[in-house]
């Protein structure tokens, strides 16, 4: 049996459940990396529940990785701390061209509740410019796939109920 | 006539010697204030305070500075059991920036002594631990919170770490990790000294989350202040609304109906299951058991998908106020109470199902991995002399036998069994078995709690929301919530409507210094499995 048949059985017997989203990219995957650039997690949390959770990521052609030379996008949670600016800044010169910039949650954005003061610069919006960013205070993961389908797509995905 | 007393054994009657002062009596001593738990002390009455401490039972639940004066806020014996809370707060006025520290003694006070000299450059004198905490020297200004904050030239040098280890240096290597890590985690730096295929040293390096939350909860509206108590961490966002939600009203003396009171404690015990259904899948994740992984990952997410269905929010920030609960029922706000608590019954017996269906496959597929169970035995054992030391409470201190809970003193909890799950092991094992029981535990308080919800409950149906009014005095107020890792702890202080100023007592701080003790010793393969574990939040260390 050749491997397509195998992993065709195999996909349509373990396929997740949930809704299946059209792939969204020509350059497949996009691969993500995650920095968490200080808050209170919650945003991190649902980034983690939209990686590991049923969420359809593969099919929409979207994949985490650890190492930022391999990375897209820069997925960017939490206000921006004084101390993980120069973290932020390493990781995103680390990343090869073309690459973009995705503010996850209202910290990440303007700030949200972490506006500036000494310890803390805010959020990206006024610092750099941000390819894609996904409002909410934890924005929840279905509200995450959808603004980065959406930014992705040549046409706006039909919006999932959440 | 008089009946002689009636001796039984030798007759000796132990007495208490009255020459050897308490803490209770040592700081009820000092000089009154306006509130009638807080004292202030003399630099003398202060020192005389830290020696008494060395064989007194007393808990240091906090150490605070506002500026003027030091605050310890203490506790006679250790919260929790039938008694509940008993605290006492000590403050010394400051005469110069030092005081005698007291972590050479309670090394439970280091995290606090360590934050009171980065935010407000006061130096704990015979401090146990003189590392900075979150000032990396990135900051705009040192001692930020200081009358006279001093500028910096923002980060100049690299962050400093101790010596390597000789045997590290001689034939080991020194790995890093962190702050970036491409996990979900926060942000924090690990530098491992790794030898003969064990991790000898253990450094974190931490600030990187710091967000001032000292600062931010001071000068602030009641609702400001509650919004930002919901997002000192997510882990532990419930308990510390709760804790905030409670100080404030004890300093307002306002009383809060019951069942306000058991709607909060089942928002807790959910909160509780995520964190540690959170712990376990990071755990799981890092151990390499994948299946086991997304099994509790999927049961996290469900949980939150039931929690967003039922009361509008996945994750249950801004769930509690100082007044009540704002609980947003099928996207709607202000219903009738009757659809609330309906909305709540449902929402308790959702949960309820989890707990005889799918959690007991998940526990079961725990049980049966050899990664997460035999594979974690005798990693990262938490003595249990440690434990003592540092009063741990959380899954961390019952896995060292520790069973303190201060949910069985908690009026919220009235009319629920407790049962606190205990075991003497002390390693990561034992604290992921606790986790497992705690979370049975808590459905279990769930389906009770879910009863309370009943319609037919007509004896009196007080708003979930009473809207408080705050006067114009100062006040001060505290609570203590059983949080998903520990005691929390919120000592409030509101002047003319506002909030002046909040003191958080975190039992992160406190597990972040167990972990680099504990981490030693175990094989660098198992390093991330083991820390995953703890299940420390790295927020909640850096404030």
């Amino acid at each position: 049996m050749s491997t397509v048949l195998i992993r065709a059985l195999f996909t349509s017997l373990l396929a997740p459940a949930g809704p299946a989203l059209p792939p969204v990219v020509s350059r497949s995957p996009l691969v993500f990396f995650h920095v968490d650039s200080g808050g209170c997690e919650a945003c991190s949390l649902e980034v983690e529940a939209l990686r590991k959770g049923d969420y359809g990521l593969a099919e929409a052609g979207i994949v985490f990785t650890d190492a930022p030379r391999l990375a897209d996008m820069l997925l960017v949670t939490g206000t921006c701390t004084r101390m993980m600016a120069p973290v932020v800044k390493a990781a995103w010169e680390a990343m090869p061209q073309p690459k973009g910039l995705l503010a996850v949650g209202a910290c990440a954005i303007d700030g949200g509740p972490f506006a500036e003061n000494y310890a803390v610069l805010g959020g990206l919006e006024k610092r750099a410019s941000v390819d894609c960013a996904i409002p909410g205070c934890p924005p929840t993961p279905d509200a995450i796939l959808q603004g980065i389908v959406n930014l992705l797509s040549p046409t706006p995905a039909p919006i999932m109920e959440a | 006539m008089s009946i002689p007393p009636i001796l039984f054994g030798g007759g000796a009657l132990v007495t208490q010697e009255p020459s050897r002062p308490t803490v209770r009596t040592l700081i009820r001593n000092g000089q009154k204030t306006e509130t009638a738990w807080r004292f202030e002390l003399t630099e003398d009455a202060w020192f005389d305070l830290v020696e008494c401490l060395r064989d007194d039972p007393a808990v240091l639940l906090g150490l605070w500075c506002d500026g003027k004066a030091v605050h310890a806020f203490f506790n006679d014996g250790v919260p929790g059991g039938e008694v509940g809370l008993r605290p006492l707060m000590a403050s010394l006025v400051l005469d110069g920036p030092r005081y005698r520290g007291f972590s050479a003694i309670r090394h439970r006070a280091a995290p606090f002594e360590r934050m009171i000299r980065d935010l407000w450059g006061v130096e704990a004198m015979d401090a146990a631990d003189t590392r900075p905490l979150v000032d990396r020297g990135a900051w705009t200004v040192t001692a930020p919170l200081s009358e006279r904050p001093v500028p910096t030239s923002g980060m100049t040098d690299m962050p400093e770490f101790a010596a390597p280890d000789p045997v590290v240096a001689a034939q080991g290597m020194v790995f890093s990790r962190g702050p970036a890590s491409g996990g979900s985690e926060g942000p924090v730096h690990f530098r491992l000294g790794v030898a003969n295929e064990r991790v000898r040293t253990v450094e974190a390096l931490t600030g990187f989350a710091h967000r001032g939350m000292e600062a931010r909860m001071a000068g602030v509206s009641l609702t400001e202040a509650a919004a930002l108590s919901g997002r000192i961490h997510v882990g532990a966002s419930v308990a510390h609304q709760w804790a905030f939600s409670a100080a404030v009203e004890q300093a307002m003396g306002t009383t809060i109906a019951p069942m306000i009171g058991h709607i909060r404690a089942m928002l807790c015990e959910i909160e509780r299951i995520h964190t540690h259904l959170t712990s376990l899948a990071r755990t799981a994740d890092a151990a390499g058991a994948e299946m086991l992984a997304t099994r509790l990952y999927k049961a996290r997410d469900i949980l939150s998908r039931v929690c967003q269905a039922a009361i509008g929010r996945r994750l249950l920030l801004d769930c509690v106020v100082p007044g009540g609960v704002t609980l947003a029922i099928s996207g709607y706000e202000q219903l009738p109470e009757d659809v609330v608590l309906d909305g709540l019954r449902t929402l308790c017996e959702e949960i309820a199902v989890f707990g005889t269906g799918d959690f007991l496959d998940i526990q079961a597929l725990w049980q049966a991995t050899g990664v997460v169970t035999s594979g974690l035995v005798g990693e990262g054992v938490v003595p249990r002399s440690l434990a003592d030391a540092l009063v741990l409470g959380g899954a961390i201190g019952r896995s060292c036998g520790r069973g303190a809970d201060l949910r069985q003193s908690m009026e919220a909890y009235s009319g629920v069994r407790i049962r606190t799950p205990v075991a003497i092991e002390g390693d990561a094992a034992a604290r992921c078995r606790i986790r497992f029981e705690d979370i049975a535990e808590s459905l279990r308080m769930i389906a009770a709690f879910g009863a309370m919800f009943s319609p037919d409950d007509e004896a009196e149906r007080p708003s979930f929301l009473v809207p408080l009014k705050i006067p114009q005095e100062r006040c001060e107020g505290y609570a203590a919530v059983e949080g998903p890792d520990g005691l929390i702890c919120h000592v409030v202080i509101l002047q003319a409507g506002r909030v002046e100023r909040t003191f958080i007592a975190e039992p992160a701080g406190v597990l972040q210094g167990v972990q680099e003790t504990a981490l030693p010793g175990s094989s660098p393969s198992k390093f991330d499995a083991v820390r995953c574990s703890f299940g420390v939040s790295v927020a909640a260390v850096d404030l």
